[in-house]
Parts: C-alpha cells; structure tokens; sequence
C-alpha cells in the first residue's frame, strides 16, 4: 500500500483535497461494490462534492494508476453495458445491439456512452477484478448493468423474486434445468454473453413435459419469441464460450420494469470530451484519426477580440501577443469553471464546447464582465469580446492531431460569431431557449431580442438573438 | 555498429533511400569534421540530392539518435557561432553580443539561427565531441564559425598567413607572448570563451618594448581598442576559466575579410520550423510557452473551402467530413512538397507557411489544379478554393499547446484569404514582386491584377493582387 500512498499525496497536490480525501477514503473503507465502475456524479452528490472537482480529482487518480478509466456503450432502454473498455478508440461499431431488449443503437456519446472508474488492482484488490468470480447478483450489480441504474442495496432478494432459477455454468460445461413455467412472459438471460430467448408462456396448461436446449457461444443471435404452454420444462443449456456463464430464467415482471427505471445521473463520453482537465490530460489520443462519433448535441462558443488586428499595428506584435495570451488565459479559467473545454485557437479566436446551452450562456456573460478589467495599454479602453453561441448535432474527431468536432453546428456557431458586434452576445433559438439558459438570462435581467440573420453560406436566414 | 546498423536500416525505412544511404555513406566514410555541425543545404548539394529530402533525412535520423540537431545563434557579421544548443527553447536571450564585430544582436530565426547536424558519439566518434582537445585550425573550422562560412581548402595555410601568433593555454594558466606587431588592425581573440581586444597599431614604429595584458574569464567584457605603436609586444595572456583558450593575434586585412566573405547557403530556424517533417517529428517541443521569437519574412497562406456549409447540408456531416478530409490531404501532400508546412486547421480552412513566397504561390497553383481534379474523381462536387498570400515580420510562438505564428503579417493574410472568390488567388504587393514569385508566374502566363481593397480592422489599404 506504500505506492498508493505516495500516489494519493500526488493526488492532494494536484486535485481539489477534499475531493481527493473523499476518493482516498472510499478507497480504504468502501465495500469493494463500490469501487467497481463508479459512478463520479453519483460519487460527488453523495459527498457533497462540486460534480466538476470529482471529475478532475478521478481524471487525476485515473492519470495516476489509481483507476482505470472505462468507456461503456449502454443499452439506453435496459441501461445495461453492452461493451466495455479501456479507450474510446474501441467503440468503432456503426451499431451496437441489445439481445435483452431485441434493438440496435448507433453509439451516440451523449447518452449511449458512459465512462467508470474502477480501482487499480495495485491501488486495492476487489472482487470485480475477477468478474468470473462474483456471485450472480453482484455480477449484475457490478459488470452487467450500467452505472445509470440506481441498483437497490437487497438487488439479490429483488432478483430472487424476479427469476425462476439461475445457475452458475462453468466455461464447456452442460446444464439440465427442470421447473414449472407460470402462464407469462418469461426470458433465458445470461449477463455475460448477453444471450437472451424469451418464451410466451400462454394457452391451457400441460402436464406434458417440455423440453428445450440452448447453447451459449459468442455470437449474439436475435432469436423470435419462442411459445410454450404453462407446465413444466426441462431446459438443457451448454456453455460454449470460454468464460463462466450465469444463465437464469427471468419473469418478466413489474417488480424488474421498476428495478430498471431507477435512474441516476451518469457521467456520459460527452461530458468528458467537454472538460477541460479530460483534454488537458488526455489530448488527442482519446479518439482514432478514422473515427468519427456522433454527438446529439453539443453548444458551441466562439469568442474574437474586436479591433484586433488595429491593437496589433498600434502596440506591436510582442505587446500585442502579451495582451492575447492574458486574454487568453482569463477565458480558459471562465470556460473551466463552467465545466467547458477550449478547443483551440485561432489567431486571437477561440472555439470552446460546453455540455449545455446554459453553461456556455453563463460563461459567456463571465467572459464580457472580465473583459473590462482587460485594457488596452494604448487607448485605457477595454478589449472587446464578439461572442456567438450555438447547439445542435455534431461529430466528435480527430483532425490535425487534435480531437475536434465538426459539422454544420460547427460551422453556424463561427458564422454566427462573425455577426457579433462588439460587447453584444449573438446565440441562436436552441441556446435562449433552453430552460436553464432562460432561467438564467431571467435572473440576469436580460433579454435576448431576435433578428432574422442571414448566415454565410447556409441556406436559410435564422434567428439570432442578441443577448444585452 | 551493430546498433547503428539497425538505425540506418530504420532510416532507409522511413527517409527517401538515396538520402539515407548518402548518410550512410557520411557516417561510414568521411573526416571527422565532415560530421561535425553538418550543413544540409551544402551536404544536398554535393551528394546531389534534392534539399528537401535531404533536410527529412537527417531530421529523421536526428529523431533514431544517429545525429544531434543544435542550434546555433550566429554573428550576422562575421558569421561566427555566439551560442549553441541542442534546443530552440535556449534561444531566449534580448540580444546576443559578439565581441569579435563588437556588436550586439536581436535573433531573429531567418538568419541568425541555423541548423546542424553532429553525429552522435555512440554511432561514430569524432574529434569534436571533446571540442576542448581540438587544434587552433579545427577549433575555428569546427566549433566557432558556422556552417555558413565556406571555408577554403588551404585553410590551415591561409591561418599560418592572418594569425600573427596563438597559443594553448590551460585552465588556470599564463602565458607571456613576444612578437613583432605590424602597422595593422589586429584583434586578440579567443575563441572559446570570445573574448576579444582590438589592437590599433598604428604611428610611428618603436623599438620600446610595449606590455599588454589580458584575462579571459566567464564574463565576457566588452570588447575594448587600444593604440599601439609597429614594435615588439609583450602580451601577457591569463586564462581564468576551467576550459582550454586558444588565443590568437588576428591581422584585419584583406585576407580575413576575404575569408569571412567566403558564405554559402545553410539551413535556418526558420526554414525547419516551416517544414511539414520537422513540424511532424517534433510538434509543439519547440519553443517554450514564454518564448516569442522573431522572423523577419515568413509567407503565410490561407485557404477556405467555398461553399463547404452547403456541401454539409446536403450530404450531410459524415459524408462532408471524409470529404473535408480528404482535399486536406490533397493540400497537405502540396504543401510538403513545396517546403511549407500546415500550421493548422481551422474546420475546412488550413493554414500554411513557407520559407519564401515563391514556393507558395507555386503551391497556390497547384492546389488549385488539384482541386480540379479532385472533383472530377467525385463527380458532381464543385469544391472550389479560396486562397490567400501575405508575406512579412512575425512572432514564432506556442499558443495552444502547439508551435504557431502570431502578428498583423498573419491577421492580413487571414483577411486576404477572406476577400477571395472561388477559384482566384489573392496575395498581397510583397508577394506577387518577389522575383522568384515574378518568374514563376510570368512562365505560367499569368498576370497578377491589382485591386485596392480595404481589409477588415486593418487600417490602411493594402495592395492585393488577383492572380487569374
């Protein structure tokens, strides 16, 4: 324990301390549950930590060796985790597909992609390292589904009441399952390859016995719904893969509808494409040259000094540069704090990302309040920020060695920009009408006054709003 | 050598193979001072290689270990070396003084900073890895003047014939030296430590015997001018330092200013920092954050893609995005090949520099030959390019964790690039009267026309041209 020990004082010295007290502590004195695929904003709402500081301090620990960091594609209607890994360069299928819920999803990193933490086995050893090994209720709580379902602290006496039988089949082994089939729908489930047959268990009862056989290999197969009558049934299951499998005969029943439609906030792949300290420490080896992952949506803040170019002639290119560079930095600090990330930047622009409309509509108001403490050393006056803001799709890549974004939001959000005039905030419909950005420009006092615009090279005027 | 076989084999992988095996052929067979802060530019000419695969070569056998680069601030006077370094990022001084022309100097990385290659002691040792065991001649040829001066043949005998004496002197040692003095300017100067004292012999010649005195030590001072009379001289000489001295009486006649007029071509900062190879190997671990170096003439260009926001609307993000890509790639391979490099890229917008603006308006045409192309093998598109030229004084920097171009020489290019229409290249008057420029679009046919227009936040008007 002494290497994580001098990991954890690396950890105090570059991370909030109280975050990083609180992920010390739950790594010494919390049941190995919970160090498996932690949930960061469940994590820091149980603490009483600011959501962004456990996001830095996890990062951080991950930086470290204190975690691993994984990304999870999910099941957005079963939450559970249809592929796991260490990299977002993995996630490469077009489509990843549910056996439970019968559907395939494109893996959108908004709310299809999520990221875990789970602890280093050097950092502490818990059960979840050897998943093959966790009892079948564990293994659902900790492997099968996703850090978005808030799982009950008795999910083994729930899973009792919700399956029929379940067992514990080692890799090549052969099973025989004898039971009585109720009149329902009942479904073949095997959380590890995700196999899944359900049976529509209806008409007269039989005494007759019936019998049925399934093998488990890697491939995951859509299969109909097979009809059985209610009686019993002898279930004859063969695992061909070369992990241990747990198949078991699920009711599917309201007491597991409900189990499943407990919620809770998650840390999705977006969230953390979008925070600052992720791309400080990562930087472009998050996402692979060939991979292009789409974004539903994402607000997009462009910012231009006004009058940039006359500064640069009057003071000199080095002062010049100073200045830009000290502007620079306040915008990085405004863009941080509201848990944005600056993308990159062009001459004196920046382009920034924000997960919500609201943040980048809050930074933005921070970023011209700052500006006047900001003077030109030739005129007194203070520098002037063009500001233009807008949401909508996109996708996330890798361009120029760099992970970017690109699309039609992308380039809107520049045009728009271009149309800013000095001190005034320009945002499109999608960003004043976001309840939290209203909200917010509500208790400002501000009121965003639209104008029909027309936008270089997009085909239709749009509204832009001025925001006061 | 065995290691260095591997090496070499590397090199001929990932280099053109002629310029790997004239390397090769270096390391294997020449003088050591052949190896020994390599001029490129004059390496390429006598192994009759094309510059530009020439300077790849030896950056990428730099990068396996087989050389070391260093760069050295020159006297732009007498083209000797003021300061060395393995690193750009050392290149952080005001002013670099030489004592020897009494003068000091801003860096600017056009000329005062080149570019050398030494072999590395582990792939083959030579006499200058211990510099301080070197002879008078070699010292000189090696170690003090740069690998711009074209020194003769009969160096040795042109020293024999210019220096009217010079001595070895060991750490902590004096040395008494008795000599006859012309009625000549002649400068004491050591080349080590560059310490140096000019002598005005002039006057009615004596026979008294006259004293002098000099320490060297780390504090190089001023360079100073007595007058002395033609006769015998007793110079006391005292090394102060813990390295070996060579000071040497120089006659200023002709025979020195001949030699020091004796120049060739070399490669500069500014040249590496302008080639694609170099910005690959090395991104942005070139310069410091705090460091904003000068260049006098860099040629910027813009592009922009015409008409890409209505190309995204119709077929979509994706499919814009690999077509974005690709004509990247097209510009990209163009750029390299006319010794530019990509800067960055700003969604569908590049930005590129090169060394002078010939090569990028050579560039300009064919990109947009390319683009001609390029849309026939997809038939249907009609992606056209807009291109912009400048060329002027700007700020080497880092911004943005990456190595980037700061001033109002790159904001005009920007704005140059913003006023063209499909198909036109603009560039500005410096660009289209640079004779090379000239030649190159004479032979092509092609008449620059002038059109006065006001740039945006630029004060006045600039002359732009419109290359049809």
């Amino acid at each position: 324990m002494s290497e994580a020990k001098n990991l954890f004082s690396v950890l105090r010295q570059s991370v909030d301390p109280r975050a990083a007290a609180a992920i010390e502590a739950l790594v010494q004195d919390a049941p190995d549950s919970a160090l498996a695929r932690v949930n960061v904003l469940d994590f820091a709402a149980k603490n009483g930590i600011d959501e962004e500081r456990a996001i830095s301090a996890f990062l951080h620990a991950a930086r470290l060796g204190l975690f691993e960091l994984s990304w999870n594609v999910l099941c957005p209607s079963c939450g559970g985790v249809i592929d796991a890994s260490l990299t977002l360069k993995s996630v490469n299928r077009p489509e990843y597909y549910c056996a439970w819920c019968a559907a395939g999803y494109e893996p959108i990193l908004d709310e299809i992609v999520e990221v875990t933490f789970t602890v280093n086995r050097r950092a502490r050893r818990i059960a979840a390292h050897t998943p093959d090994e966790l009892p079948l209720a564990e293994y659902f709580r900790q492997v099968f589904w996703s850090s978005a379902i808030d799982l009950p602290d008795d999910l083994d006496q729930v899973i009792e009441e919700v399956t029929l039988d379940a067992i514990e089949l080692p890799p090549g082994e052969k099973a025989l399952l004898s039971l009585q089939l109720p009149a329902r729908l009942v479904f073949l489930l095997d959380p590890v390859t995700h196999m899944t047959q359900f049976f529509q268990v209806k008409g007269e009862p039989t005494r007759e016995r019936q019998s049925l056989s399934f093998a488990f290999d890697k491939v995951l197969a859509p299969a109909e719904t097979i009809e059985l009558r209610p009686g019993p049934l002898r279930l004859s299951l063969e695992n061909r893969t070369d992990k241990r499998a747990l198949p078991g005969l699920w009711l599917a029943m309201d007491k597991l509808q409900e189990l499943l439609s407990r919620r809770r906030p998650f840390l999705t792949a977006k969230r953390l494409l979008t925070n600052q300290v992720f791309r400080d420490l990562y930087g472009a080896d998050t996402i692979d040259v060939d991979q292009r992952l789409k974004i539903t949506s994402l607000t997009f803040l462009f910012t231009d000094l006004r009058g940039s170019t006359d500064l640069y002639e009057r003071v000199g290119d080095l002062v010049a540069f100073d200045l830009v560079r000290a502007h620079f930095q306040v915008l990085n600090d405004i863009i941080a704090t509201e848990a944005g990330a600056v993308v990159k930047t062009s001459g004196d622009a920046v382009m920034a990302t924000f997960s919500t409309p609201d943040r980048a509509v809050a930074a933005a108001l921070r970023m011209r309040d700052a500006m006047h403490d900001f003077k030109d050393s030739g005129t007194g006056d203070g520098l002037l920020l063009k500001i233009g803001i807008h949401e909508g799709p996109c996708l996330a890549v890798v361009l120029d060695q760099r992970q970017d974004y690109f699309g039609r939001t992308v380039n809107i959000a520049a045009r728009v920009q271009d149309l800013a005039d000095s001190r005034s905030i320009l945002a499109t419909g999608p960003v004043v009408k976001h309840p939290g950005a209203s909200n917010l420009l509500e208790i400002s006092g501000l009121r965003p006054v639209p104008h029909q615009r027309a936008l270089r090279g997009v085909a239709e005027e749009m509204a832009v709003y001025e925001i006061p | 050598m065995s290691e260095a076989g591997n090496l070499f084999t590397l090199l001929r992988q990932s280099a053109e193979p002629e310029a790997a095996e004239a390397i090769e052929a270096l390391v294997r067979d020449a003088p050591d001072r052949a190896l020994c802060r390599v001029n490129v530019i004059d390496f390429a000419n006598r192994a009759g290689i094309d510059e530009e695969r020439a300077i790849a070569a030896f950056l990428h056998a730099a990068r396996l270990g087989l050389f070391e680069l260093s760069w050295n601030v020159l006297c732009p006077g007498c083209g000797g070396v003021l300061d060395t370094s393995t690193t750009l990022k050392s290149v952080n001084k005001d002013e670099y003084d030489c004592a020897l022309c009494a003068a000091g100097y801003r860096p600017t990385l056009d000329e005062m900073v080149e570019v050398t290659f030494t072999v590395s002691r582990r792939v083959r040792r030579i006499a200058a890895h211990d510099p301080h065991e070197l002879p008078f001649a070699e010292y000189f040829r090696q170690i003090f003047w740069g690998s711009g001066i074209d020194i003769p043949h009969d160096f040795e005998q042109l020293i024999e014939e210019i220096v009217l004496d010079q001595i070895e002197l060991p750490p902590g040692e004096k040395a008494l030296l008795s000599l006859q003095l012309p009625a000549e300017f002649v400068i004491v100067v050591d080349p080590v430590t560059h310490g140096t004292q000019f002598l005005d012999v002039k006057g009615e010649p004596t026979r008294e015997r006259q004293n002098l005195s000099l320490i060297f030590d780390k504090l190089r001072a001023p360079t100073g001018t007595v007058t002395l009379h033609p006769g015998p001289l007793r110079l006391s000489l005292e090394n102060r330092t813990d390295t070996r001295l060579l000071p040497g009486l120089w006659v200023a006649g002709d025979k020195l200013h001949d030699l020091l007029r004796q120049r060739r071509p070399f490669l500069t900062a500014k040249r590496l920092l302008t080639n694609q190879v170099f910005r690959d190997l090395y991104r942005a671990d070139t310069i410091d954050v705090d460091q904003r170096l000068k260049i006098t003439s860099l040629t910027f260009l813009f592009t922009d893609l015409k008409g890409s926001t209505e190309l995204y609307e119709r077929v979509g993000d994706l499919v814009a995005f690999d077509v974005v890509r690709a004509h990247f790639q097209v510009l990209n391979e163009i750029v390299a090949s006319e010794a530019g490099a990509v800067v960055k890229t700003i969604g569908d917008a590049a930005m590129a520099t090169f060394p002078t603006p010939d090569r990028a308006v050579a560039a300009a045409l064919r990109m947009r030959e390319a683009m001609h192309g390029f849309n026939q093998t997809r038939k249907g598109e009609d992606l056209l390019l807009k291109i912009g030229i400048h060329e002027g004084p700007c700020l080497a920097v880092v911004l943005n964790d990456r190595q980037d171009y700061f001033g109002t020489t790159v904001n005009v290019a920007a704005r140059v690039q913003a006023l063209a229409d499909s198909r036109t290249i603009l560039a500005t008057g410096p660009v289209v009267t640079h004779p090379q420029a000239l030649t190159l679009l004479e032979t092509s046919g092609l008449k620059p026309v002038s059109q006065h227009r006001a740039l945006r936040g630029i004060a006045e008007e600039v002359a732009v041209y419109e290359i049809p």
